[in-house]
Order: C-alpha cells, then structure tokens, then sequence
C-alpha cells in the first residue's frame, strides 16, 4: 500500500515538474519575445533538415545572438500538416524544407508570410527564391545521374528524358515517387514538357527499373555498385557524402560512381532548394528573419557546403572539394515555385 | 445509492475522453476530399491489394511458426529448455523497424550477408520480419492453452498408439486453434498498424496510404477514410476472432485443467529440436541484435553518447509517466463496473481499448485536432481578460506538448494494461466492496484499501505492457512531440532512414536492451504468478 | 428480555430487467431481538436478493425496510449499506487476503488505532481464534475463515447480522460443528440474525424460526417442527426432509381405522385432499414378529432398503402405493419380505394440520 502511495506520489510529481517545465519553456518564450532584455529570446523552427550541421548552426546562432533556437524536426509533409492544424496559434516561427515543392505548398496554403528583408534578396539570387519573400533557398542541390564507371559508357547517357529508353531496361535504380525529390523531378518535366510526355517517362522509368523502389539515394548508388542497376538518379549532395563517408564501405561505392549532369546541351540539370520561410502567425518573427539572414551569411554557406556537400545559394561562397571535382554545370533555370505549382499533379501521375 | 451515481458519471466521462479524439476525426469524413477519387480508383486498390498479401502469408506463417514451437516447449523437455523459455520470447522485444533497418543493412552493399543476396526488401522481406518479429503473439497464446489442458489428450492419443505428427497435428493443433487463432489476429493488426517498417522497406500499405494522403496530398478527408477502411477492417478480423473465440470458449468453459507432462528427449532428436527453436530466436532476436552491436561498436560515437543520455532519459521519463497514467486509468475503469455488476458499466469500460486497432497516426492526427480546437477556445475565452496582462495571447496550451503526447499514448495502448488489470478484477471480484460497504466502508474505502493492493501485480505487469508498446511507438511520436524532443524510437528511425545506420544502432539497441529487460521481468513476474497460485 | 422488533420488511419487490417473473415478490419478513430466522429455498428462489435488498446492496423496486427503529428504504428514501448498521458474512468468508485476521476485524472500525486492536482481539477470542491475530486467511481453514468473517462482522456490533450461504463452501465433515460454534456466538452476543441457505439442516442447526421461499414468494414461516409436521403444501413438506404423499381417501383405503371425518375436524374435508406421512410416522415389524392385526395396521412388501447410519429407510409396498418408512438402523430385513406397518398414535394429533 505505502509503496503504491508512494509510486503514486512519484508520478504525481512527475507530472507537476514536466508540466512545469513545459509551462515555464513556454511562458519563457513568450516573456522574451517581447521584452527585449538582456536575453534575446527564441525562435521556434519546424524543419525537414535533420543534419548535424544544421544544430551546429543553431547553436552558434544562439552563441552569436542570445536568441535559443527550438527545432521540431519531421517530414516536412507533416510539419505543414501541423502549422495548418495549429493555425493561428502556431509557435512555429521558420518553416524549413529540403525541397522547394513544400515551400510553395506551405505558401499556397497560407501558411507562410511574405517577407521584404534587403539582405536575404540581395544575397540570394532571384531563381532560388519566391518573388514575394515568402520563402528563401538555402542550400542547392541538383539531381543527377550517377554510373558505374566500369559498365557505363557517360557517352551513352544524355538527358532524363532519354532514361526511358529502350538500352536501359532493367538497369535504373530509383527511389520511390513518395519522395520528394522525385516528385519534384517530375514536375520539372511537366513544366518543361507538358503532363502527357511527362506522364509517359513516368512510366518509361518504372519499366526500366532494376528492382522496385526502395531505400534512399544512398541505396541507389550501393545498387549500383552491388550490381543490380548499371545507373541511379540521386541527389549531388549524397554522393559527396559517400565520397567522404567513415564507412568504408560507403566509400568503396563512391569511388565506383561516375557523376553525370544530364540536359547539359538543353535546359540544363534539375536543381532544387532546400529553404526556409516565415510562418503566417510567427510569434518570434525578427528573430525568424535573424536565422535566415545568419544561415545565408558566407560562413554558413561554406558550413553547408563543406559539411553537408550541397551547392551554396550565395555566389562566391566555395563548394567542398569533392563537389568542384565534377565541375561546373548547367542548371535549369525554371522558377522553383513552377516545381510546387506542379507537384499535385506529379503525386497523382506517380 | 447516489454516490454510485458519480462513479457511474465518472466512468462515462473517463469514456469520453477517451473517443473523443475520434469524435474530432469523425467530424471530418464527410467534408469533401480533392483527392478521394484519385485514389480509391488508382492508389487503394493497391494498398488493399499489399496489406492483403502481407496479411495472408504472414497469417499463415505466424499461425505455423506459433504453434509448432508451443507444441516443442510444452511437449518435449530437452537439455536447452530453460533458455528457450526465456530466449524465445525476445524477439518481441525487437521493434520491427528495428529488425528491418538491421537487416537491411546486413543483406546492403557492404553487408555481412550481402554475398549471399544482394538485397533485403519488398513485400516478402516485410513478411519474413513479421513472423519472425511477432509470432510470439501466436506461442504464447497457444502453448498457455496447450499446457493447461492438454494433459489428459495427449495421454489418451498416446494410448490408443499415435505417433508424435499425429499427437501434434490431430490433438494439439485442434486445442491450440482458438487461443492461436486469438494470438494470430491480434499480431496481424500489429501488421496493419505497422509504418515504419513497411515504409522503410518501400512496401505500400494502408497506413502508409493514410500518411500519404494526409502528408503528401494535404487530404485529411481522404486520410480519414482510409483510416476508417482501415478500422473496418480490423473491427472485421476482431469479430471473425471474437466468433471463433466463442465456440471455443463453449468447448472448454467446463474443462478441468490437465497439464502436459513434458516427454524427455535427449540425443540426436534433441539436437533437432533445439535447431527448430533457434531459428525464430536468430531470425527474429540474434541477428538483428548482433548487426545492432557491430554497428554500435563501430559507430563514431563520442559525441553521441551524451545525446544517447539524454534521449533515453526523456523517453523514460515520458513513456514511464505515460504508464503509471496507464495503469491508474485502467485501475479505476475496471474498479467502477464492480459496484454495479458488470453489465453495461463493464461495456463502457473497456470502449476505450478500441484506440489499440487504431494506427497511431490516426491517434495522434484526432489527438492533434481536438487539442487545438481546446487550446482555440481557451483563448477565445481567456485572451480579452489575460492578454492585456500579459502583453500577447496564450498560444497554444495543450498542443505540442508532452501531456498531449502521453494522451496519445494512453488513447493508443490502455487496451494493453486495461486488459491484464480487468481479468484480475474479474477474478477477485466485487464481493470485497459488499463486504467492506456492510462494514460501513464505501467504495473509495474498498478501492484504495482493498483492491489497489491486490492489484499490486496485476498493475506492475500492465505497466510493464504498456511501457513495452509505448517506448517503441514511433509515427504518433513523430506527429505530435513538442519541440527539441526525440525519443528514443524516433532517433532510431530518422538516423536508420537517412542511412546512417551506424549512428542509429546505440539508439536501437537500447531500445532492444530496454525490451528484453523488461521481457525478462515479465517472465519472472508471471512465473511467481504460478507459485502463488499454487501455494495457495 | 423485551421482544422488540429489529427487522421488519414490508411488500418488499424486486423485478430484474430482462426476467420474465419478479425475483422478489410483496416480501414480509419481521425478525424480533436475539432472533435467529432462516430464509430457505432452492437456488433462484429470490432469497439472496431479498438478503441482499435488506443489506442496502441492492435496490429494491417497491417496498418498505426497517432495520431496529430506522426506516433504511421506503419508496423514496434510502439509506447505503454503509450507514444500515448491518453486519454481513457471505459465502466465500471474503476475508481480504492481503490483511492478517487482526487488521481484517479491524478494517471496518473506527478510532485510535490501539482501541481498534483491543476490540479485534476481543472479537477473535469471542470466536476463539485469539492466537491466530497475526495470521493469514489462507492459512485457515475454511470453518476457521467463517468464523473470522463472523467476528469482524460482529466487532461492529450491528443490529443485525446477515448470513448469506456462509456454510455451503464447508466440507460436510465440519459443517454441523462450524454451525454449532456459530450459534453459540450468536447467542452468547445476543444478535439477531437473518440467514440464507439453500440446505435446511443448516437451518434445523441455526434458526429459531424458518420462512420458507419459493419463486420470489414467502409461502410458510414458523418454527422447524411447526413446518416439519404441518407443511403449507407438499412442496414445503418436501423441503424439510421426507415426505410420504397421499390422496386423503388413498391412506383411509390402507388404514381402514381411520375414520372418514377423523381429525376433530368441523369439516369434512373435500375429496382429493393431499395428506403427508412422514416416514417415521410409521411403524415397520416385520411379519413374524407382527401383533395381531387391529384396523390399524396393514401388511406390505419391502421393495428397497436405504442405510442412514443412525436409520434405515425402508420402501414399501402396500397395495398399489409405495411409501418410505424409517426404522432404527439395527432392523434389518431382507428385500422381498412381508411387513407390518402401523399409523404411530401421535401422528393422529398432527394429521389435520397435516391436510394440504
């Protein structure tokens, strides 16, 4: 009996202190948000990215600024879910992804909010970020082609849309069209080339496919070295990752991947953007404003670059070494926010 | 007699709180759905098509991997037993979105047993993890119901001169049927429940519909949908067990209990058996753990280690929280049908267990809404009268945070500590709190005095059940934790599907560490059980 | 010692939802001080429901209780069974197994903890289970476990004790003597008690007065021997023990001395009138050992025999009927052979009441 009352006690106590703590965390937040004393308050972020650099980012943030950055990290799918759910109620202040389609869903629903910050336009090109500032990219990536450099002639391989022919059935490793990026691959054809064609490589590339969709681009490319696929469709910036993995393994299938840019002679490669942008109801939103202006400075541009191996959006700031090794290409230069006007359409054609 | 009433009014608010996430879900069906068409004539088909040949050849699987191994433990006795009492029983312990990164990883480029094939998923792999991950679902059911009657069966087949394949197949699989039957279906909505799994190796099915039409289509409505087919679905396989459950239960309600004496074995038939039983324990515990510590072994952790405190403290702290709730809830719903004897009190009661056939992301997606709809009014409310205090309005209250989150929990699993509590009161009885009311004690009296102490292990095995579902439970976690939280099942995850295995590993594994504890606690606690039993 | 009224039960009625007959019916019941009163009847025959209505465990539809001076249910007021003052001993003893006997005699009373034991104490010496204080309820017998749950009952000191089947789990070994030891616990604290059993030696031990019940109805009360010689109908002749049943014209055809208008009677009574002769009613000698033959006797066949230790019960046959007759235990006569049977004298004195 004692022993219940005490357990019971324990957890009536539990409870008090967590609620406490839950309470005081937000009444903290809301005290600071506005009272502009020595402590500079916090800024909520709901983002997609989940990579060491990015808390690393964070954290100098706050050592530079005072302001405590919170993160909730999930699929960006459900965080958009969640803003909409909260409504104006929504601690969230920063909406980041790692593809440009959410953004412009996350816009379209209204649930982020147009920002005029001189610095972010000035320092972002046009292409990589909304014509109103209501989101803003920051970091770069393309998708590419990569190839076993041992069964793979790169002479054989042209454009995406040449994927689906006849030489490379059975040969394609992809990941699945729930993913993002493929879905914003997709609506890059449909921008370029219509629905109906964009339809028909939809289902080129499942007929090609070495085996059914699965893993993430990492996979591809182990496919490919294992031998199931001659050729995957991956992300630049996991390729570098590979490349400079503490696996050996991963390494080991790195160093058998041939990196291709395709459309070189047309539109150029797919790119997208992983970004940011300000939630309509940002409690915290100079703050918000603050952590983009800092996540777009060069040195967190070369931070991103360095450790993370995607292409900065700031030019001038250097790519890591291994991303210079393949060169400079062309990208094509469709506005982003075509790729999220799109993207329902390419759920539905996958 | 009016005091009974606020128990009563106490249960049915308790009820209610309980479906009233629901409710909030509900609500949403009929709004309209943009993509509803779309998908119920390209993408359903497909997801009923999946989740149906997952469930059939898992069924299958389950059903012969459970039964045969009940038949080896309550049949035979053989030099290794004693640790296949225990070992057997852990692959539970190894969520299944553990197991699938592990062996993903395994059969991956680079793996262990990548010579042997070069890849590990699609619908079969998913099969393969399922039985091995959840067939002790199956075996326990059958061998509690194998040994507890089969004694005298099997003494009279043996008798009239029938081989073991005979005693197996034409006694014991017939007495086993309805409690594996029972195990079988309960694992198979583990099946349809299950996301991270499937999802990770890229095998569609109903719950990975349902997040796709909420997260990628922004369709709620459809969401909700499929969500209710899903729950149709499960209520369908519920009742199919519920009917042969009860032609059982008429068959074996008047059976004396005749325990099987085990048959030594010894030799070579001994080494048989033995290899028989080690497969489950390797498929489903062995391998998957061993990749799990090479990984950790070799993974770059120094830095790690402080986060891997931290996490594992939180989680314990939430899930610990969460089941002491748990326990309290069940406590008192299977206390209060007692001062009215059952009967429709008994029903309301066990309504909430119905969140267990529920997927966790549609818990948490009515969780999420009836929590803001509370937070709204709440400011609506209040802010004229504490805004001008305060400066700014109240935000959000009870959303994104770890009271909601442990809600979720509760709503998902009080089926799992409501069960184990309700068939002990079931046992004790309500002849205690007549006893003590002619004594002039109420009900409070008799609850706190009388009962609450009885259940002493009654509740430490709820608990200890509940833990075990709630710490692993991953896409309600991930939908509705607050900010700068992670569990330790959610690090798992994100880590192992971004690949990097290698830092996800220490996560998993003391996940699995944690679980097989807690089996073995388990164990212990119910073979005490025994002894009480039969000391008394 | 005043005879006041402790329990009176007025038109109590009970009526399940669901159930075709009324599980209790227009029930009066009145127990007077130090009473002991047993309420009889098969199982479902409503007995434990009325227990329990007077218990307060239950609500009774219609009806009027009141336990010494206190109404506790009339129509529109009720009092809980936690405030009737009732002390009530069920059939499994309920002792909570998680307390020592002590802590069990003390869980319903209030005060200072030191008062509380002493007053345990006492109670388990009254039941003479002083040492076992400190001990366990599955350490006792289940004899010893009754006897417990009595004490803690009675510890309250209330104004009635209700004993609901507290012997039927009891081996048949130790019934008679639990029930003795019973009654002079009961007696010795002078407490008027209600009990409530299926098996009527157990009332023959305990009760002063029985009521028997049948179908939610009370169809006969009084005291053991009142209602074992001049049941209502056969049905109560048949629960108290043996009963040999005659059409009255049947038995004047055997015993040709009874007269057609014998007993005193101021009326004749009708024709298929029901007589009951309870098998010690009759004489049994054996033919060579037989008087001369008055009216009075008549000759028969043994067709079975049944030993009963301290009887044995003979089946006769006289004519076309078969009775049962009970003869001391030593008398034995083989199967087949012809006996004497004679109406005992005192029977002549019950036979009128004795008409159905």
């Amino acid at each position: 009996m004692r022993i219940f009352l005490r357990l019971f006690m324990t957890f009536l106590i539990t409870l008090t202190v967590s609620v406490t703590l839950s309470a005081g965390g937000q009444s903290e937040a809301d005290s600071d948000g506005n009272s502009g004393s020595g402590n500079a308050g916090e800024v909520n972020v709901y983002s997609h990215r989940h990579y060491e650099i990015d808390k690393q980012l964070f954290t100098e943030f706050t050592a530079q600024t005072g302001i405590k950055v919170n993160v909730v990290n999930a699929d960006s799918d459900e965080l958009i879910q969640r803003l909409k759910t909260e409504g104006e109620l929504s601690p969230a202040d920063l909406l980041i992804t790692a593809d440009v389609a959410r953004l412009v869903r996350a816009q379209e629903e209204g649930l982020l909010q147009a920002i005029e910050n001189e610095t972010l336009k000035e320092r972002i090109p046009a292409y990589l970020r909304s014509p109103d500032g209501y989101w803003f990219g920051m970091t770069k990536r393309a998708r590419i082609i990569v190839y076993h450099t041992d069964r793979v002639d790169p002479q054989q391989l042209s454009t995406y849309e040449e994927l689906t022919s006849e030489k490379w059935n059975g040969k394609i490793a992809i990941r699945s069209s729930a993913n993002i990026y493929n879905q914003s691959l997709l609506a890059s054809l449909i921008a370029n080339l219509g629905a109906d064609q964009a339809e028909e490589w939809a289902k080129g590339i499942v007929q090609n496919m070495a085996r059914s969709p699965q893993g993430n681009d990492r996979d591809q490319m182990k496919a490919v070295a294992a031998g199931q696929a001659d050729i995957a469709v991956v992300n630049t910036y996991y390729v570098g990752r590979m490349f400079n993995s503490d696996d050996p393994d991963e390494v080991e299938v790195a160093q058998q991947m041939g990196v291709f840019f395709p459309n070189q002679k047309g539109r150029g490669s797919h790119i997208n953007i992983s970004g940011g942008g300000v939630t309509a109801h940002a409690p915290h939103r100079a703050n918000a404003e603050k952590l983009l202006e800092f996540l777009t400075s060069d040195t967190s541009q070369r931070l991103f670059a360095q450790a993370n191996y995607e292409y900065p959006v700031v030019p001038g700031v250097s790519e890591a070494e291994i991303v210079k090794s393949w060169g400079e290409f062309k990208e094509d230069r469709l506005n982003l926010s075509e790729l999220g006007k799109f993207n329902s359409q390419a759920v539905r054609i996958f | 007699m009016s005091n009974r009433r606020v128990w009563l009014l106490i249960l049915i608010l308790l009820t209610l709180l309980f479906l009233l996430p629901f409710a909030a879900l509900l609500s949403g069906v009929f709004s309209s759905s943009d993509s509803w068409g779309h998908l119920s004539s390209t993408v359903l088909p497909r997801y009923i098509g999946s989740s149906l040949f997952l469930l059939l050849f898992f069924l299958f699987g389950v059903y012969s991997l459970g039964t045969v191994t009940a038949w080896i433990m309550t049949r035979y006795s053989f030099p290794m037993k004693p640790i296949f009492e225990v070992a057997l029983i852990f692959p539970h312990a190894v969520p299944i979105y553990i197991s699938a990164f592990a062996y993903r990883g395994l059969f991956n480029y680079g793996g262990l047993l990548h010579p042997l094939m070069p890849d590990f998923s699609g619908p079969w792999a998913a099969v393969f993890l399922f039985i091995f991950g959840l067939y002790t679902y199956v075996y326990l059911a059958a061998r509690a119901m194998l040994a507890t009657f089969g004694g005298q069966f099997i003494d009279t087949a043996i008798m009239l001169g029938k081989s073991e394949w005979a005693l197996f197949r034409r006694v014991a699989l017939p007495l086993m049927r309805p409690a594996a039957v029972g195990g079988a279906v309960l694992a198979g909505v583990e099946v349809l429940n299950e996301y991270g799994a499937l999802k990770y190796l890229g095998v569609e099915s109903f719950t990975t519909g349902i997040f796709r039409a909420w997260f990628s289509l922004g369709d709620i409505t459809a969401a909700i949908r499929l969500s209710l087919l899903l729950l149709l679905t499960v209520g369908i396989l519920l009742a199919a067990e519920k009917l042969q459950r009860g032609k059982a239960g008429f068959v074996s309600s008047g059976r004396n209990p005749s325990p099987v004496v085990p048959l030594k074995i010894r030799g070579v038939k001994g080494a048989l058996i033995t290899a028989v039983l080690l497969l489950p324990v390797t498929f489903g515990f062995f391998i998957p753990l061993l990749q799990l510590l090479l990984w950790t072994v070799d993974a770059p952790l120094l830095q790690q280690w402080t986060e891997l405190a931290v996490i594992t403290a939180d989680t314990l702290v939430l899930t610990l929280s969460a089941s002491f709730a748990a326990v309290s809830i069940a406590l008192l719903l299977g206390f209060i049908p007692l001062l009215f004897n059952g009967g429709v009190t008994g029903s309301l009661a066990s309504l909430p267990s119905l969140g267990y056939a529920v997927p966790g992301a549609v818990i948490a997606m009515g969780v999420m809404r009836l929590s803001i709809s509370a937070d709204l009014a709440i400011n609506h409310l209040f802010n004229p009268l504490i805004s001008p205090l305060r400066g700014e309005p109240l935000g959000l209250i009870f959303s994104g945070s770890l009271i909601v989150l442990a809600g979720a929990y509760l709503i998902r699993f009080i089926a799992v500590s409501f069960k184990p509590i309700a068939s002990a009161y079931t046992s004790i009885g309500g002849v205690y709190v007549d006893s003590a009311a002619t004594m002039g004690r109420g009900p409070v009296h008799s609850f706190f005095k009388i009962y609450l102490p009885l259940m002493k292990r009654a509740s430490l095995f709820a608990g200890i059940l509940f833990f075990l579902d709630a710490i692993r439970t991953l896409p309600l976690t991930m939908i509705l934790r607050p900010f700068n939280y992670d569990t330790l099942a959610t690090v798992t995850y994100e880590l192992a599907s971004d690949e990097r295995l290698k830092e996800a590993a220490p996560f998993g594994l003391i996940l699995v560490a944690l679980g097989v504890g807690v089996t073995i606690i388990t164990m212990m606690l119910s073979k005490g059980k025994r002894k009480v039993i039969q000391g008394a | 010692m005043e005879h006041k009224e402790i329990l009176e039960v007025q038109g109590l009625h009970k009526h399940f939802a669901g159930r075709e007959q009324p599980a209790v019916e227009n029930l009066d019941l009145q127990l007077t001080s130090g009473e002991i009163y047993a309420l009889v009847g098969e199982s479902g025959c409503g007995k434990t429901t009325a227990l329990r209505m007077i218990a307060g465990l239950l609500t009774p539809d219609e009806g009027n209780i009141r336990i010494r001076d206190r109404e506790v249910y009339s129509g529109d007021s009720m009092i809980p069974c936690e405030q009737r003052k009732v002390g009530m001993v069920f059939q499994n003893a309920s002792l909570f197994p998680h307390l020592s006997l002590e802590k069990n005699v003390m869980f319903g009373l209030k005060g200072p903890g030191r008062a509380k034991r002493a007053r345990a104490q006492l109670f388990l010496e009254q039941v003479g289970l002083a040492e076992l204080g400190k001990a366990y309820p599955h350490e006792l017998s289940g004899g010893q476990q009754q006897r417990v749950a009595l004490a803690r009952a009675l510890a309250l000191e209330p104004d009635l004790i209700l004993l609901d089947e507290p012997f039927s789990n009891l081996d048949i070994r130790i019934k008679t003597k639990v029930i003795e030891q019973v009654r002079t616990i009961l007696t010795q604290v002078d407490t008027t008690a209600l009990l409530v059993t299926h098996d009527i030696n157990e009332a023959y031990h305990l009760a002063d007065r029985i009521g028997v019940m049948r179908a939610g109805s009370l169809i006969q009360q009084g005291n053991p021997a009142e209602l074992y010689h001049s049941p209502a109908d056969s049905y109560v002749a048949d629960f108290l023990g043996t009963a040999n049943e005659f059409e009255l014209e049947e038995l004047q055809a055997i015993f040709s001395t009874l007269p057609t208008h014998p007993y005193g009677a101021v009326d004749t009574p009708e024709s298929g009138t029901q007589v009951i002769l309870r098998p010690e009613d009759i004489e049994l000698v054996p033919l060579s050992q037989a008087q001369p033959t008055s009216g009075e006797s008549v000759g028969g066949r043994i067709e079975g025999v049944t030993f009963l230790g301290n009887r044995r019960e003979y089946l006769v046959k006289v004519g076309s009927v078969k009775m049962r007759v009970s003869t001391p235990s030593h008398y034995e006569i083989p199967t087949g052979s012809w006996v004497q049977l004679t109406l005992k004298p005192e029977v002549h004195q019950h036979l009128l009441r004795r008409v159905v």
